[in-house]
């Protein structure tokens, strides 16, 4: 049948993308920033940052403001917002590097 | 205009195609989508407990497509237990009874083998209409591998409009690399819609690849019921075919028992 070897060549490809992909995913950065609409400059505007790294390490950037004393503090509604992507990030990442490996196993 | 709806054709049929959709930016002068990126735009009411249950019912798409999923590969098992094997096409043509989903599962997948074993492309006598069916489930199933490879490849550019003002968006990469914009007169309330938007397109991205990951598993299964060399490549079509209904049937269960 002709159409037998292009499917499997699409796998092995698929399989071989994959792969190179997996080995390249070392780390992950998720970010959180705001736009002023209408304000001096439409860049959205950093809040809040976290890389994870695959060996364990991980860096965050929090968000802060100034607390009634004048002290910095940190913002608690952003950090709950941001942390709330962090979590997603990492349930993404770690089903889809399980299902990519389980994927390979298949191809 | 629907609730959920992405740039391409969702084989999931948990998203509605809209394949003109461009990526929404905040303001002038922002930095536009890559073309190459998925568009996922979610359309919420403005009434908190309305946009509430609308992301509840595709959670529970989401919960439903899910265990579907999980029950497919026993049942594939069952099949093929039950199946003669290496004789699906004479056992098919044979009168074998098997009904439903599966029934026409395996009249495919005999039609398939019958042909592959005489040498011939996939167009004669009582197999023309089964042909069409082939070809139509091979050009789904390499639509699906082309999607999966996208899913890797490319970013998810994910949009909350909350009636049609765009309040939040999140680029997220396969690998979890994620950034999230919201605009500055979001609330609580609002944060916590596009949280579960987000969660809904990662969701789906994963719902995805298990279906790719079950269907490559299921043919692979299926393939000692056939005679024809090649058997788990050539019964891909079929059974991407099978699972896309019994997705279907499990949507429309949840549907009914959502309403």
């Amino acid at each position: 049948m002709a159409t037998s070897p292009e499917l499997k060549e699409a796998l092995k490809n698929a399989a071989d993308t994959i792969a190179k992909y997996v080995e390249d995913a070392a780390s992950m950065t998720v970010e959180t920033k705001y736009i002023e609409v209408g304000g001096k400059s439409d860049e959205p505007k950093l809040l809040a940052r976290t890389i994870v790294k695959l060996d364990g390490d991980s860096e965050t950037v929090l968000p802060m403001k100034a607390g009634p004393d004048g002290t910095l503090v940190v913002d608690t509604v952003v950090n709950e917002m941001h942390q709330e992507n962090v979590q997603t990030a990492i349930d993404y990442r770690t089903e889809m590097l399980e299902r990519l490996l389980s994927l390979l196993h298949v191809s | 205009m629907p609730v959920f709806e992405s740039s391409f054709d969702d084989p999931l049929g948990m998203w509605a195609a809209a394949p003109a959709a461009q990526p929404v930016s905040f303001a002038v002068g922002e930095a536009p989508a890559p073309p190459e990126a998925d568009v996922y735009r979610v359309n919420l009411s403005a009434q908190p407990e309305e946009a509430r249950a609308e992301l509840r019912q595709n959670e529970a798409a989401v919960v439903a497509v899910s265990a579907a999923l999980d029950a497919i590969p026993a049942r594939l098992e069952d099949l093929s237990q039950r199946t003669p094997p290496a004789g699906i096409s004479f056992a098919v043509s044979g009168g074998m009874e098997e009904s439903g989903p599966e029934g026409e599962l395996l009249v495919m997948l005999g039609e398939t083998d019958r042909q592959a074993l005489s040498g011939g492309v996939l167009s004669f006598g009582f197999g023309e209409q089964a042909s069409q069916v082939w070809a139509e489930a091979k050009a789904r199933f390499d639509g699906l591998m082309t999607q999966i490879d996208h899913d890797v490849l490319h970013l998810a550019w994910v949009e909350t409009n909350i009636e049609q003002h765009l309040i939040a968006r999140t680029i997220v990469n396969w690998d979890g690399d994620a950034q999230t914009a919201w605009l500055e007169e979001a609330g609580d309330e609002q944060a916590g819609l596009h949280e579960r938007a987000l969660r809904s397109v990662t969701q789906t991205r994963l719902l995805r690849l298990r279906m790719f990951i079950t269907i490559a598993s299921g043919a692979a299964r299926l393939s000692v019921l056939m005679a024809a060399p090649g058997g788990a490549v050539l019964a891909l079509p079929a059974v991407y075919q099978y699972v896309t209904k019994i997705l279907a049937q499990a949507r429309e269960m949840q549907s009914i028992q959502t309403n």
